[in-house]
């Protein structure tokens, strides 16, 4: 078990490795040079003794490769840099921008857990009724509406005409739970809709394999209550694909909250992401990057290993 | 897109009242509203957009902003919407009015030397900042000095060198900039982001982080700041001039979307909102508790062409583009009519020339069919290259039409938002369309893009008559004598045609019906300070 998990940590190190060496040479070719537009876009009067001064300044005239070294030379001491556009270091961006989008992601992948596989499940026992009709028309839904479509659809209906819920806005966690959550409903539940639909046609698919397997004929021949039967056995029988389907979709998550972010105006890693791109602020990009890839490689690290705890014929080795 | 005004003009018959009671057309009546040199105020004032009457004390307001805050150091300031937050936290030492004259803010009074080489400025006392230390004249200086200081690396070092050659302390309340030339816009700039005073205190405290802990003499000091989320500030207790500040505070409330926003004014989460297009305007017709303020401005968008290389060095072909330029098909078709049809580059403020509002070369396709065929260039592939910018994109699909009928053989190309200006600087394309906003000083933009010795001149634009006005105007401090070589930089550069000159889009603000104190800026930028909420 440790040697597996050391395995993958050097895995996990070398995938690290590769897209840090990518999104350096990426931002690097194919953005131009951002000492112009951090001087002044249109408007100011820059010139060009001031870009070369700023360019010495962010180390951006140094080759390539020099620049690489530099960078991870700085991360192996634990210092990612300090952001081109605001005064703050890399870390501390993302140290106080990564508990929204965890928190965002947690509520999302929640409800989209709980609502996916009661939909999901209730398609599969009631096969070919109207139950399955309409959670296959709810689930298909859910997964073709475009999150920014159904945020707009949200804050109008729940902001604008019932004044429930607040249309935008945060208030830290640690600050007011009650608060945090009203702002957080709406943009978890944008958030989560695609990921219902699809856990739903996942659990559908896998309850109506699971139930014609013979061990549940057996369960039901032997006097087992019906509820037994599925919660008990068909249940924790889907579960084990269901975890491999729920890993690899919350990877998919970071680009969500991307979007879902942006438009509820929640302080997440989503909207520091797209300012990042957009102002060419390469050491937040590159930093964002490494968390992101830290957090996938993590999150299937954990998908793998909870296979042993479900299914105990499962070794991790 | 637009952001700054007065009239109530979305609800169209509250419009139609307005132009019968003045008996002219809201085009002419706001035109001959701003464009006299002296006119104290443009807008025109009519009741039902913000509330009128006593203000009232108390309330936070808050702001639904597309906000693309990153610092709070007016030295780094690059975005648009900092400014906002610095004309709530931090005082300039003059300051404009609505029709760009200069009004006294931290300096009470000033005085150009006669050979204008020395300006000295005349602070008010007692002022303080927010961390308790005194405003004075080694303040001034200090700030002054640390934007000129190279290694600053400061952008706005160019709006203050040349003229300034050192900045000195004549007495606790008094200083005196030191010039190498008479240099009116130099004054005006101490209206904008190079006056905003800092605390000097301060800045030696937090040292690179000072960005991010802000410290002025404002109306309101800072409280929080989250970036892509909030920014809070709460009123300031020792602020000097505190009859005029009403509000307990102002959050500013990042808010991308413009339907969001207009949702959360119609709830009265927001009480003003920054994102607004006439089409979105039309929207709120029948909404009793939201309404859109709005003024004309000087921003304009103008097809640009170099000057310098061909195609366009041929001047035809550039006259030809700017007889084919449809404005008025974009004025009514996409801005709704609440927008002017732009005839150069000075659109508002004391230089705008009220009795040269049309353009030169006034839409007319036979005239551009003939320049060329005139120049042999029927037939003759043209590359022209925009920014995928919403509009930008409507402006150029509308006129694409008409310029395809002049005999030229187009080519379009698109450049991402973000890289765009990037592209035009880069000089790799001698078409594109362009937005300018103006300055508080017709100098500071029209040197940046049309004097031949200036980095921002990007359409390679070289008219020795042109530069010699620039700089003669530049060196007179009397508005009226200088007013009359604007209005003939502008006839000389419409006539030249280096950019087809298009619109000149009227500024939207939406806003709650309970807000009082609106008053809009020609720069678009607001100024939420004297702002006050009805109960």
């Amino acid at each position: 078990m440790t040697w597996y998990v050391l395995k993958r940590g050097g895995a996990a190190l070398i995938v690290m490795f590769v897209v840090s060496l990518l999104t350096f040479i990426v931002t690097r070719v194919l953005f131009p040079d951002p000492a112009q537009s951090i001087l002044g876009g249109q408007g100011e009067t820059v010139t060009p003794e001031q870009v070369a001064h700023l360019r010495g300044q962010l180390g951006l005239d140094r080759p390539l490769s020099v620049q690489y070294f530099h960078w991870l030379g700085d991360l192996l001491q634990g210092n990612l840099g300090r952001s081109f556009r605001t005064p703050i270091d890399v870390s501390t961006a993302i140290y106080q921008r990564l508990p929204v989008t965890i928190e965002l992601m947690v509520l999302a992948l929640t409800v989209a857990i709980i609502l996916g596989m009661l939909l999901g499940i209730a398609g599969a026992l009631f096969r070919g009724r109207i139950i399955d009709g309409v959670s296959s028309t709810v689930s298909v839904l859910a997964l073709s509406l475009p999150n920014f479509f159904v945020a707009i659809l949200l804050i109008y209906v729940f902001a604008l005409k019932l004044q429930v819920l607040p249309s935008a806005g945060w208030v830290p966690l640690t600050q007011d739970i009650g608060q945090n959550l009203k702002f957080m409903l709406l943009p978890a539940v944008t958030l989560s809709l695609a990921y219902i639909g699809t856990f739903a046609r996942y659990a559908r698919a896998l309850m109506i394999g699971v139930l014609s397997e013979d061990y549940v004929l057996r369960a039901h021949a032997s006097g087992l209550s019906p509820r037994s039967v599925i919660v008990r056995h068909a249940m924790k029988n889907t579960s084990i694909p269901m975890v491999t389907v729920v890993g690899l979709n919350a990877a998919g998550l970071v680009g969500g909250a991307v979007v879902t972010e942006s438009i509820f105006s929640l302080p997440g890693l989503g909207t520091l992401f797209t300012d990042s791109i957009l102002g060419k602020d390469f050491p937040m990009l590159q930093g964002l990057i490494l968390v992101i890839t830290i957090g996938v490689v993590v999150l299937n690290l954990l998908v793998d290993l909870a296979y042993g705890l479900l299914d105990p014929r499962i070794k991790v080795s | 897109m637009a952001r700054q005004m007065e009239i109530p003009a979305i609800d169209g018959v509250r419009r139609r009242q307005v132009l019968q009671a003045g008996g002219l057309s809201a085009l002419g009546l706001l035109i001959a509203a701003c464009g006299g040199g002296n006119t104290p105020n443009p807008t025109i004032n009519s009741s039902g957009s913000s509330v009128a009457g006593k203000p009232v004390h108390g309330g936070t307001l808050t702001f639904a902003t597309a906000m693309d805050i990153t610092t709070l150091d007016p030295a780094f300031s690059q975005n648009f919407s900092e400014r906002f937050a610095f004309y709530a936290m931090y005082n300039t030492l003059v300051a404009y009015d609505q029709n760009f004259n200069l009004v006294p803010e931290l300096a009470e009074r000033w005085q150009t030397s006669k050979d204008g080489k020395t300006l000295t400025l005349f602070l008010r006392k007692g002022v303080k900042f927010h961390d308790g230390t005194p405003f004075n004249a080694a303040a001034v200086k200090w700030n002054l000095d640390r934007l000129l200081d190279e290694s600053t690396n400061s952008p706005l070092r160019g709006q203050l060198t040349p003229p300034v050659r050192s900045v000195k302390v004549v007495d606790d309340s008094t200083v005196a900039l030191d010039l190498q030339s008479a240099w009116r816009p130099l004054l005006a700039a101490l209206g904008e982001r190079p006056g905003f005073m800092i605390s000097p205190t301060a800045y030696k405290k937090y040292g690179k982080d000072y960005g991010l802990h802000p410290v002025g003499t404002g109306p309101f000091e800072f409280v929080s700041f989250t970036q892509n989320s909030s920014l809070k500030l709460k009123r300031f207790d020792g602020y000097w001039d505190p009859s005029h500040v009403y509000l307990d505070g102002i959050t500013f409330q990042n808010v991308q979307d413009a339907q969001v926003q207009l949702t959360m004014l119609r709830t009265g989460e927001a009480q003003i909102a920054d994102q607004m297009t006439p089409q979105l305007a039309t929207t709120l017709q029948g909404v009793s508790s939201v309404a859109v303020s709005q003024r004309p401005t000087g921003d304009w968008y103008a097809m640009q062409m170099d000057c310098d290389k061909p195609p366009f060095n041929d001047a035809r072909l550039r006259q030809a583009i700017a007889y084919a330029t449809n404005r008025d098909g974009v004025r009514d078709a996409l801005f709704l009519g609440k927008a002017r049809d732009a005839a150069g580059p000075i659109g508002i403020g004391w230089a705008y020339d009220a009795h040269d509002s049309a353009p030169v070369y006034a839409y007319d396709l036979d005239k551009a069919k003939a320049l060329v065929a005139q120049a042999n260039a029927t037939g003759k592939r043209v590359r022209y290259v925009n920014s995928s910018q919403s509009d930008y994109q409507s402006i150029a699909q509308l006129l694409h039409e008409d310029y395809v009928k002049t005999g030229l053989n187009l080519q379009v190309g698109t450049v991402p938002a973000s890289d765009y200006y990037n592209s035009v600087v880069a000089d790799k394309n001698y078409w594109s369309l362009t937005k300018w906003t103006p300055r508080a000083d017709p100098d500071g933009l029209l040197r940046n893009i049309l004097h031949s010795g200036s980095n921002g001149n990007t359409t390679g634009y070289h008219n020795p008559e042109v530069d010699r006005l620039l700089d003669e105007a530049a060196g007179i401090n009397d508005l009226t004598k200088a007013a009359p070589l604007y209005h003939q930089i502008c006839r000389l550069v419409e006539k030249d045609a280096p950019y087809a000159w298009v619109i000149w889009p009227d500024a939207l603000v939406p806003h709650t019906t309970n807000l009082g104190g609106l008053k809009l800026y020609p720069d678009g930028i607001y100024r939420l300070r004297s702002l006050w909420i009805a109960k």
